[in-house]
């Protein structure tokens, strides 16, 4: 079964894909933290929320066996529906979250909501009627797959199939950055900003900055919901263990790489960021294992722990990019607004 | 804010009544069989009292939330792991030569990478931690590989104190019971003792307060912030062993209990090793009976729930989201405060915060 594409056009169409679902988190994330100041650790929370609404909605029926707890479901919906519902219910528990724990200073915040993150996974790896349970949701359909050329009449084109994908997540991306563009240069997107450097000037300012902070938090998390979303299409599965707080770190690795409060900027860290994971996996199995000598003991060595490796230099990234470079590749842009001239 | 004085107050109180009425009550279902949770409870609870002491005096100290502290704990387990398995020593050697390590790793991270950051604010400091938690975890993994090991010791025989029935016996095991509780009361007292009677504990105390004024007051400020790490590192460490003695040695088990730790120590007041005490074995007991009230809601003829007891965690940290709303610090704060009175006191720490840095 080969594809009318060439596997080198598949393989980068397989590093797009990821990276573009990484810059929708990259982007909610730019405008709870970058813009607003929220330390929100509970990214895979959200993601996790998303991934698994559009997952349940979109999927047939996958009956219980006795290899399989099952999950409630077969809702057969189109993926319009399944992301629209994972969009709105995350942005709503973005809010039902935040409510309550709003006030706290900003280490406390992120780890209320790391605790949230953690639960979400929990439930989700144990209600194992409703989730799947460790075993997770799978055979998720993708949407466009019933309209693209089949390879001899049965089973869709694959590389069709992941370049539709890679037109949605782009479009999805594209659209997400107008709007985000849109709102954090206005006079809304310039209260946020001032939350973050002084709340309590902007309170004396006149601004409700709970109730900004709430709108922040809402807009963020659906974004990361919309991002589980075309996640969930484009692995065909979802399972908890995607859900780990790693992912959220690896988002505040990006967004501080691109430049906190650059909305163009947090799209490019996440770029660059995932193509120097992506690159790593692949010049690690150009290392021949099987050469003897120093090299294939390295080699050997580093193909098995690539993983960790991989997972250190992160580590190290993030530690001299906050000590050294806390603003990222790109630097906030500098706003200047004309002094108020009074009447 | 005086951060190392422990009222015991009304919350704590409640607290402990609470979790009284719930023993009780899951009683009248087990029976004599809630001992064996409770016990459970105090052990683990007693790990957790370590755990967060450690990460409560670096945030005293240092001002901010340490997410590598879990990650210390796994490092300080392998290297006891490496001083017993691999060649050959005593465990009571691989708990030395873990805390040594592990107060090693925590100086040189201060060295290299927290004070780089001083005066930034708690989220970067915050941020970088959890760069060190990814260096660690994963030198961790990459050179010990991720297998589940065990510590090269003879367990004893299980002591049984109770038989309830030919079926049901209440045990106590010598090296898996007893050791962790009784070191971690051990330590608890040399660290009060530390706090209270020297020097150093002194400055500790007064840097912890207001580090302009320590200074000032002639307090050599780094040198008690490089001492923190090192009695932190310890902790961690011992608190790693006995966590991997009481399951076993696995690359997760640190930061698989970073939130339990949180919630001991934010339940305790965070920045109050005292109130971490307290914490870590309310922690410890509600994540126990937890699990004794999910596995009776896991029973056919109750709720059916299934997988019930992998919600405990939920149960802990739902309890520390809770108290953090209404007790942002800690029940030790509380004394009849409110949470108004709370608030007006966190935003004025805040502006004086902000004074401070700048």
């Amino acid at each position: 079964m080969t594809s009318a594409l060439s596997p080198g056009v598949i393989d980068i169409m397989n590093f797009l894909i990821p990276a573009l679902y990484f810059a929708l988190l990259a982007l909610a994330l730019n405008l709870e933290w970058g813009h607003t100041g929220l330390f929100n650790a509970g990214i895979a929370g959200f993601w996790a929320v998303g991934a698994y609404t559009a997952a349940i909605l979109i999927t047939p029926l996958s009956p219980a066996s006795l290899s399989y707890p099952g999950h409630i479901g077969g809702f057969n919906q189109s993926f319009v529906i399944g992301a629209l519902v994972a969009t709105v219910l995350t942005g709503l528990l973005g809010l039902l979250l935040t409510l309550p724990i709003l006030r706290l200073r900003a280490d406390y915040f992120a780890i209320a909501t790391l605790a949230f993150a953690e639960i979400i996974r929990i439930v989700f790896n144990s209600a194992e009627s409703v989730t799947g349970g460790s075993l997770g949701i799978f055979s998720i359909p993708r949407p466009f797959d019933t309209l693209l050329p089949t390879i001899a009449g049965a089973n869709v084109d694959p590389g069709y199939s992941d370049l539709s994908l890679l037109v949605l997540a782009g479009v999805l991306v594209v659209l997400s950055l107008i709007a985000w563009d849109y709102l954090t240069g206005s006079s809304w997107g310039r209260v946020l900003r001032g939350i973050r450097d002084d709340d309590v000037a902007t309170l004396a300012a006149g601004k409700r900055v709970a109730s900004f902070q709430l709108q922040a938090m809402i807009l963020g998390s659906a974004l990361m919901g919309l991002s589980g979303a075309v996640f969930a299409i484009y692995q065909r599965v979802v399972v908890p263990d995607q859900f780990e707080p790693l992912s959220t770190f690896t988002i505040y690795v990006m967004v501080i790489l691109g430049g906190s409060a650059n909305n163009r900027g947090v799209i490019v860290g996440a770029f660059v960021f995932y193509f120097l994971d992506w690159i790593s996996v692949r010049l690690a199995g150009l290392i021949p294992s099987n050469a003897g000598g120093v090299l294939g003991g390295i080699g050997s060595n580093l193909v098995a722990n690539i993983a960790y490796y991989r997972l250190m230099v992160i580590g190290l990234i993030l530690i001299l990019l906050i000590i050294y470079r806390p603003q990222g590749i790109f630097r906030e842009k500098k706003h200047t607004y004309p002094p108020v001239t009074g009447p | 804010m005086r951060p190392f004085h422990l009222r015991v107050n009304r919350d704590f109180a409640y607290a402990f009544l609470i979790v009284a009425i719930v023993t009780l009550a899951l009683g009248g279902i087990y029976g004599l069989g809630i001992l064996n949770y409770l016990k459970t409870g105090f052990v683990v609870g007693s790990i957790f009292v370590l755990g967060a002491t450690g990460l409560s005096l670096v945030f005293s100290v240092r001002k901010f939330a340490n997410f590598a502290h879990g990650d210390m704990m796994t490092f300080g387990a392998y290297m006891a792991f490496l001083a017993n398995v691999s060649w050959r020593m005593n465990l009571l050697w691989g708990f030395a030569f873990g805390a040594v390590m592990t107060a090693v790793i925590g100086v040189v991270m201060e060295l290299l990478v927290y004070r780089k950051l001083a005066g930034r604010g708690p989220v970067q400091a915050l941020v970088a931690s959890i760069g060190v938690t990814l260096i660690l975890q994963n030198g961790v993994k990459a050179y010990f590989g991720t297998q589940i090991r065990n510590y090269n010791i003879v367990l004893p025989q299980d002591v049984v104190l109770l038989q309830l029935s030919p079926v049901q016996l209440i045990t106590i095991n010598l090296l898996r019971d007893v050791v962790p509780l009784v070191a971690s009361i051990a330590i608890i007292v040399a660290l009060h003792l530390l706090l209270t009677r020297t020097t150093l504990g002194k400055a500790m105390r007064a840097t912890a307060d207001n580090v302009d004024l320590a200074r000032a007051s002639g307090i050599n400020t780094r040198n008690v912030i490089i001492w923190t790490w090192v009695i932190s590192g310890i902790l961690a460490s011992v608190a790693g062993t006995l966590l991997a003695l009481v399951t076993d040695v696995r690359t997760t088990l640190g930061f698989d209990v970073l939130l339990f730790l949180f919630a001991a120590a934010i339940i305790g007041g965070i920045g109050s090793p005292y109130g971490a005490m307290v914490g870590g074995f309310l922690v410890g007991l509600a994540e126990q009976l937890g699990v004794a009230f999910l596995s009776w809601l896991g029973r056919k003829d109750v709720l059916n729930l299934d997988q019930a007891t992998a919600y405990s965690p939920v149960i802990a940290f739902a309890i520390m989201i809770v108290v953090l709303i209404f007790r942002p610090e800690g029940l030790a704060a509380g004394r009849g405060g409110g949470i108004g009175q709370v608030r007006r006191r966190l935003s004025l720490a805040k502006l004086l915060h902000k004074e401070e840095s700048e």
